[in-house]
């Protein structure tokens, strides 16, 4: 569904992403997981064109959307969900909502915000309310429901779990995966290794702006190396123990 | 109840549409480049030196750009300076017997472990194995990977697994007889040496439950299957491996009998002109080189396997998506150029096969005749052809080039020798002498 192939991406003079490719099924759950800096919103920046691409191709549905513009881009179906919510903390959480289907047909504006409103009941309970009063996962939903608005085919996740709490992250990634089940294709990147490879059925790792792992996610999660350097796992030699 | 016919074992993976596969391959070669890069200092170095970036790759097909992988350069880093984990991440470890020169080790992680385990049943499963089997295991076990490599592979299906290993032949027999095991895996000249056993002893094919045999490790041909399948009762399918690059499980024959499949979305297939190690197109005959797609342990970039075969994409009606290769049809080292024309001396042995009254002992003589080269095959004749009239043996001769002309592609001088007079050897044989 969304094919992205040997992406280059230079800021000011500085190699963000080397070489990189990756690749999103129809209906698949993918995780792209790496460190600080490794290049996760750079990657998922430069799909959305909010980045230049040096050199590389972006392939969505069949179409080459590697020069479209941002607002083209979602219009072709595809939703970014930034990093660190960016809700509008001076709307309210419907207008945040309706800024989501702004290039949408009024009455589907209509009916989707239903949609989202049911599948988020807290977001219709804070309906009326500002979306800056908002705790962390509640504004990390109405990211997720904003970006729904489009009606998008593909949900690009940039770091969900940033700045919750534990059991805040868990009931995310849950209405993640209810998301995945009815058929959205979804690409997510984590620091948070665990959580990301848990609900994905794919994975990538990033590091210094190249790919150097990659297989099913349990594959990944039992692999020494990732445990090593992204889930926190302590690793010594028997002689140094 | 009637039996559940399994014919994938990873069928997503084995039915993949070309393209996709295509993919996966591209993203999981750039990152086996990384990783060679980063992790092993053979490859960091190698890549320097030639001024080359680990980003070259941008497609598939520029996999050309990297460097060779020569059983040397595995030898010079023994024994564990082509790992790209930590040796606390290695869960086994193989080697090479290195009779020839210093062992080659391989070091598995336990993914390269795990993915081993199926590569290896997808073979078994296009073999017809399932985990109704009881599968005899007459492979050497140890550091040669063939014994360990088809163990984990048939009790990865579910298949009861009798790890007979190799020597005392009867026994092997008899414990065939009386557990029941319906597929042997073996070399297939293990394979004969036991059907000829087994007529020594006077058990026929039909006291035992064989139905299928997994042979490999040597080269063989559709002679020795046919005799094989006759004479035990089987179905004899071909599989092919390396333990440099993992052991058995590279590629397998299907029920087709007809190429065997590589598994491809884990070892990338090229071939080359040995000379010019210029890629050639596919279905050209040349020396085949892999490179390894998701090994973790030892990843190796268009390794030369000095194989001499050919690959081909067709319909297989196996319903299989994996690009075929041919039987190997010998070795690049053991390659003769004459005239321009590469001739292997197993396709001397190929013709020799096709013919009666001649043994399997031969010389290959080349010599300059001229400015072109002249090639001599000696031949060792049965001894009551030789002393009959001469006429037969004109014929003889006659038989004998024109095989030769069939399978060479080129005439070469036959001269026909009484038996017991050609030099014999203890191990392997030396049966060319390079005059030129």
């Amino acid at each position: 569904m969304l094919e992205v192939k040997s992406l280059h991406v230079s800021y000011g003079g500085v190699q963000a992403l080397t070489n990189v490719s990756v690749h999103v099924s129809k209906g698949e759950f993918v995780s792209l997981i790496g460190s600080n800096g490794a290049g996760k919103t750079t990657l998922l920046n430069s799909i959305m064109n909010i980045v230049g691409k040096q050199k590389g191709t972006a392939i969505f549905d069949g179409k080459d959307v590697t020069k479209f513009g941002t607002s083209q881009i979602v219009t072709s179906g595809m939703a970014l969900v930034p990093e660190g919510r960016r809700v509008f903390s001076n709307m309210s959480v419907l207008e945040n909502l309706e800024m989501g289907g702004f290039k949408r047909p009024a009455a589907e504006v209509k009916n989707k915000l239903e949609e989202i409103v049911k599948m988020f009941p807290v977001l219709g309970e804070r309906g009326y309310q500002m979306a800056g009063m908002l705790s962390g996962g509640e504004q990390q939903m109405l990211a997720i429901g904003r970006a729904l608005m489009s009606n998008p085919r593909i949900l690009l996740m940039d770091e969900p779990s940033m700045g919750l709490a534990p059991l805040v992250i868990k009931e995310v990634y849950e209405k993640l995966k209810v998301l995945a089940e009815s058929g959205l294709t979804i690409l997510l990147v984590e620091q948070n290794a665990s959580m990301a490879l848990k609900y994905a059925q794919r994975g990538y790792v990033l590091e210094n702006g190249r790919i150097i792992m990659q297989g099913k996610a349990s594959e990944l999660l039992g692999d020494n190396e990732v445990k090593r350097a992204y889930l926190g796992k302590e690793y010594k030699e028997k002689w140094e123990r | 109840m009637g039996e559940i016919e399994v014919k994938y074992w990873q069928e997503e993976e084995e039915r993949m549409p070309v393209a996709e596969r295509k993919v996966f391959q591209l993203e999981r070669l750039q990152t086996t480049v990384n990783r060679a890069y980063r992790k092993v200092d053979f490859y960091r170095k190698t890549f320097d030196e030639l001024g080359l970036k680990p980003d070259v790759i941008s497609e598939l097909s520029d996999i050309s750009k990297l460097p060779f992988t020569n059983k040397s350069d595995l030898r010079e880093n023994y024994p564990y300076g082509m790992f790209a984990v930590p040796l606390r991440d290695i869960v086994r470890i193989h080697s090479s017997s290195g009779t020839t020169g210093k062992p080659t080790v391989v070091g598995y992680t336990k993914n390269d472990l795990d993915n081993w385990n199926n590569l290896v049943a997808r073979v078994m499963t296009a073999g017809g194995v399932t985990k109704d089997d009881i599968v005899h295991i007459s492979f050497t076990y140890g550091l040669f990977t063939g014994g360990f490599g088809l163990h984990y592979g048939a009790e990865t299906i579910g298949a009861s697994v009798i790890p007979v290993s190799s020597g005392n032949t009867q026994r092997q027999i008899n414990i065939m007889q009386d557990y029941k095991s319906s597929t042997l895996v073996a070399t297939p000249s293990y394979a004969l040496h036991i059907a000829e056993t087994m007529e020594n002893m006077g058990i026929k094919k039909e006291e035992l439950s064989l139905k299928y045999a997994l042979l490999g490790s040597e080269p063989w041909g559709d002679k020795i299957r046919n005799e094989i399948q006759e004479r035990l009762g089987v179905i004899a399918s071909d599989n092919y491996g390396l333990s440099e690059l993992m052991g058995p499980g590279i590629s397998g024959e299907c029920c087709a009998q007809d190429g065997l499949h590589i598994n491809e979305d884990f070892f990338y297939p090229e071939i080359i002109d040995p000379l010019t190690l210029k890629p050639l197109p596919e279905g050209e005959y040349g020396e085949l080189v892999l490179t390894t797609l998701k090994r973790e342990g030892m990843p190796l970039l268009r390794y030369r396997t000095r194989d001499v075969t050919r690959i081909y994409r067709e319909d297989c009606v196996c319903g299989r998506t994996l690009i075929k290769m041919e039987k190997p049809q010998g070795r690049t080292d053991d390659m003769l150029i004459i005239n321009g024309v590469n001739v292997f001396p197993s396709q001397v042995e190929e013709a020799l096969s096709k013919v009666q009254g001649v043994s399997p002992h031969y010389m290959i003589f080349v010599r300059k005749k001229g400015a072109l080269d002249a090639m001599e095959i000696k031949v060792e004749v049965t001894e009551n052809i030789f002393f009959d009239e001469m006429k037969k043996q004109r014929k003889l001769v006659d038989d004998l080039t024109s095989q030769f002309q069939k399978i060479l592609l080129m005439k070469p001088k036959v001269t026909l020798v009484s038996s017991q007079t050609l030099e014999r050897f203890e191990g392997k044989a030396k049966r060319v002498v390079d005059e030129r």
